[in-house]
């Protein structure tokens, strides 16, 4: 015989395990994050209600990339996500206030950065498409949707290519180490790199994301910081830009890295994303290298 | 200037609490409704009114919310009561029943969900009890008070649904097979 009390905790627990894979659309997150919201007409009290480790709570924290609280804690449970995220193929810690969310929960999965050439290259000296270069080569691709407690949602795309050899004869320096970023990677491996501020039409990111976005830019007039890139964007990337963003444009950032693995070999990395900067791209890049220096 | 940052922090804690809350309340809308878009249509209704009383709501905008959505559930619950529900007992039946009643946003998901599947053929008021005090966690009387019935109502429409479901749930038994074995040696 089973008791109410034994009933109601099973029927608790197999509630909020089966309904972890009842997932909301981007549509309908975006949806609620586009809701107007009146603001408060005096002092803000208890202004801190949402700590970053608290905020992002445990409703994203499931699945494959979650630790094993979220179904058992329910709605009102505070542990905070995972701060890590898989970048070029190794596990980094996110930049502070970050939290990755799960898969499941947004679609940076269906994010394709298409028709964005870069007129650089690490692969040949004389300036070809990297993208190009990058499709040329096997490669191991890693995406992450990322909570922001001050940005919101965004996307880390993340590509590393298997090693290849540069052409016989070719001058084996980066064409671009010290020329376009003038922060050297010392304690990497990273032997070229290239970064760069980008904006990207609305209609290429997720829903949850363009919404998310643009109330950001939207309500503090400014977006994220602006380029230090230079004149390299001919070839449809917009030159980044510190005066925000307009509601058809996402902010968002390039990095570029090439990587000597030995032998004469290197290999390609790509990271980008939307709404972390440069800046936070290189920290993230230099973080997953550094054990490989 | 004051007014600008208050406004921003108003529209980041919103935002957060967005980010958070969806899962959670299109879990419990999806429980109490019967189709994809009425449930979507809980949430974004719930939102919009948070969003509206959001310097009241952050000061607890979850539970906020849970009102709110109870609210909506509620209406949507009494409009939906005049229409069939579809009894526990034919739930052994499943495979017969026509394919089309099984609707369309949880099918694919809800069919391998059984707590689920079985919360959604429970009769409304059940259902909804259901929803409130497992999922929504609330207490007995604030589940009485969001359905607007009493406190008595709450338990009872609890134990007649704990026993629906235990029935429906148990293994290989046919549900008029199977006797009431709930017993009722503690009371929330």
């Amino acid at each position: 015989m089973t008791t109410e009390p034994e009933l109601e905790e099973h029927l608790r627990s197999s509630l909020r395990a089966e309904l972890e894979m009842l997932v909301p659309s981007d549509e309908l997150l975006a949806s609620a994050l586009a809701a107007p919201v009146r603001h408060s007409p005096g002092p803000v009290v208890a202004a801190a209600l949402f700590v970053p480790a608290a905020a992002v709570a445990t409703v994203f924290v499931t699945g494959a990339l979650g630790g094993p609280g979220a179904a058992r804690n329910g709605p009102h449970a505070s542990s905070p996500g995972p701060d890590s995220a898989v970048v070029l193929g190794h596990r980094v810690r996110l930049p502070k206030g970050y939290r990755l969310m799960s898969s499941s929960n947004i679609s940076c999965q269906q994010w394709h950065v298409s028709g964005t050439p870069f007129a650089v290259s690490f692969m040949l000296p004389q300036a070809t498409d990297v993208s190009s270069d990058l499709a040329l080569l096997a490669t191991q691709h890693t995406w992450s949707g990322i909570l922001s407690s001050k940005e919101g949602l965004l996307c880390l795309d993340s590509t590393i290519s298997t090693p290849y050899s540069l052409p016989e004869g070719t001058d084996p320096t980066s064409p671009l180490i010290g020329s376009n970023w003038v922060s050297p990677i010392l304690t990497t491996s990273i032997d070229g790199a290239f970064a760069q501020g980008s904006t990207f039409s609305a209609t290429t990111v997720p829903a949850t994301v363009r919404s998310s976005s643009s109330a950001v830019s939207g309500n503090s007039g400014a977006g994220v910081s602006g380029a230090t890139g230079t004149g390299n964007a001919g070839a449809g990337v917009s030159g980044a830009s510190s005066s925000g963003t307009s509601s058809s444009e996402v902010q968002g950032s390039f990095l570029y890295i090439r990587i000597p693995v030995g032998g004469g070999q290197y290999e390609l990395g790509k990271l980008v994303s939307l709404q972390l900067t440069e800046s936070q791209l290189v920290a993230l890049a230099t973080q997953a290298l550094a054990g490989a220096a | 200037m004051e007014s600008t940052k208050r406004a921003r922090e108003d529209d980041e804690s919103f935002r957060l609490f967005a980010v958070e809350a969806t899962p959670v309340l299109y879990r419990a809308a999806s429980l109490l409704v019967s189709d994809r878009a009425a449930a979507e249509d809980l949430v974004q209704t719930t939102f919009l009114r948070v969003a509206r009383r959001w310097p009241v709501a952050r000061k607890a905008p979850f539970a906020y919310a849970k009102r709110v959505i109870a609210n909506l559930a509620r209406d949507y619950l009494r409009r939906s009561a005049r229409r069939p529900t579809r009894p526990l007992e034919h739930r052994g039946n499943q495979a017969d029943c026509d394919r089309a009643e099984i609707v369309d946003f949880t099918a694919r998901v809800a069919e391998r969900l059984e707590v689920v599947q079985a919360i959604r053929e429970l009769p409304p008021e059940q259902r909804a009890v259901v929803v409130f005090r497992y999922y929504l966690d609330l207490s007995v009387a604030e589940t009485a008070k969001q359905l607007a019935i009493a406190e008595g109502t709450v338990k009872s429409a609890s134990s007649r649904a704990l026993a629906a479901l235990e029935r429906s749930l148990a293994p290989g038994v046919e549900p008029d097979e199977h006797p009431l074995e709930v017993s009722h040696d503690h009371r929330t």
